[in-house]
């Protein structure tokens, strides 16, 4: 069953970032787009990783990065 | 275990060549070996130099294992630099003391690697701070920080910043420096790393901040041996190869194993050199 954006986002981000982190980055998301983070749906998807990618990349590698994405691609997707 | 599973051989080996080469260095250096003024020099000083090169050199290995553009090659790269400068500053000290036979001037050479050490780490350190800003507001810790470092400044007035301003001996310079070694201590090494840790204590165990916490606690275990030196060279005690000196050797060991778990964990793509 696949998780929703936001599940699969804290999935993949809470064992890097912690939990909170993973949420902050979450929401920072969601209010980029306006909408709350429980509604964020496959259509916000890239959005949400550009917003992950800004906020992390300067303190995680790219090959970290580009493993966390594909993570959370696959976990919306299946 | 996560922890146990992320950590490489290579991470375990900096580990352990620390702590073996500064028990070593210092049950040689406590056995009291008679000798020429060059074996007792080259005891005394083994410690620092064996393992403030190699972290020196795992530090810097670590940083150009990540990509140019990397924010986190910078990173690494300034304290590394930092740890290379102090291991120079070593390496003149065990100079004067093994080869030439001399008193360490004061100030002298080595005090010009040792100063520069200052610099480079606190801005690997601020780098890092910086780093996280995206996501979490530097401000409160660096100002809960600066408080933390003021009051231990005022604590450290009567045994470290007093003996260095009333000396009637010393003048210019050599006062100087001796109120700049405790200032760059407290504001380029002890408030960039506690700062650092108020940030790292936000990411709840996530294993990215992992690599800070060891950096951390060698900044500290620096920090409280540098403080030491100054407290015992005031009282007139302090010798090479003092028990302090392993704040020295297991600090830059512990930032070296940073940089080691920061690979490990990274997994930064091939710039260059096989993977480990």
């Amino acid at each position: 069953m696949s998780e929703t954006v936001a599940e699969a986002v804290a999935g993949v981000l809470s064992p890097l970032v912690g939990k909170p982190v993973a949420q902050i980055c979450i929401s920072s998301a969601a209010i980029k787009i306006g909408k709350p983070s429980e509604a964020l749906g496959t259509g916000d998807l890239e959005v949400v990783l550009t917003e992950v990618k800004n906020s992390m990349g300067a303190f995680t590698s790219a090959a970290v990065l580009d493993e966390a994405i594909t993570d959370i691609r696959k976990r919306v997707a299946t | 275990m996560e922890f146990m599973k992320t950590v490489s051989v290579r991470s375990w080996t900096v580990v352990a060549f620390g702590i073996i080469v500064s028990a070593l260095s210092m049950a040689l250096i406590r056995s009291g070996i008679e000798g020429t003024t060059f074996v007792t020099g080259l005891i005394a000083n083994a410690g620092g130099v064996l393992t403030v090169g190699v972290a020196a050199a795992v530090i810097i290995w670590a940083a150009l294992r990540f990509g140019p553009t990397e924010s986190l090659r910078r990173q690494w790269l300034l304290i590394g630099l930092g740890a290379l400068s102090y291991f120079l500053g070593n390496v003149v000290w065990a100079y004067y003391e093994a080869v030439l036979g001399q008193e360490i001037p004061f100030p002298g050479l080595p005090d010009v690697f040792y100063l520069l050490m200052f610099p480079l780490v606190a801005a690997g350190l601020v780098l890092a701070i910086r780093s996280f800003r995206a996501l979490l507001r530097p401000g409160k810790a660096l100002i809960i920080s600066a408080i933390c470092t003021v009051g231990i400044s005022a604590a450290l007035w009567i045994p470290v910043f007093r003996p260095a301003l009333s000396d009637a001996e010393t003048t210019g310079l050599t006062k100087l420096l001796g109120l700049l070694y405790p200032v760059a201590d407290l504001w380029l090494l002890f408030f960039p790393a506690f700062a650092l840790a108020l940030l790292l204590s936000r990411l709840a165990g996530g294993k990215l901040a992992w690599p800070w916490w060891v950096v951390v606690s060698g900044c500290v275990a620096i920090f409280f041996a540098d403080t030491m030196f100054l407290v015992l060279s005031n009282a007139g005690t302090y010798t090479s190869g003092s028990a302090i000196d392993l704040g020295w050797w297991l600090g830059y060991t512990a930032l070296a194993a940073g940089a080691s778990l920061a690979v490990d964990i990274q997994k930064p793509k091939q710039t260059g050199g096989g993977r480990s």
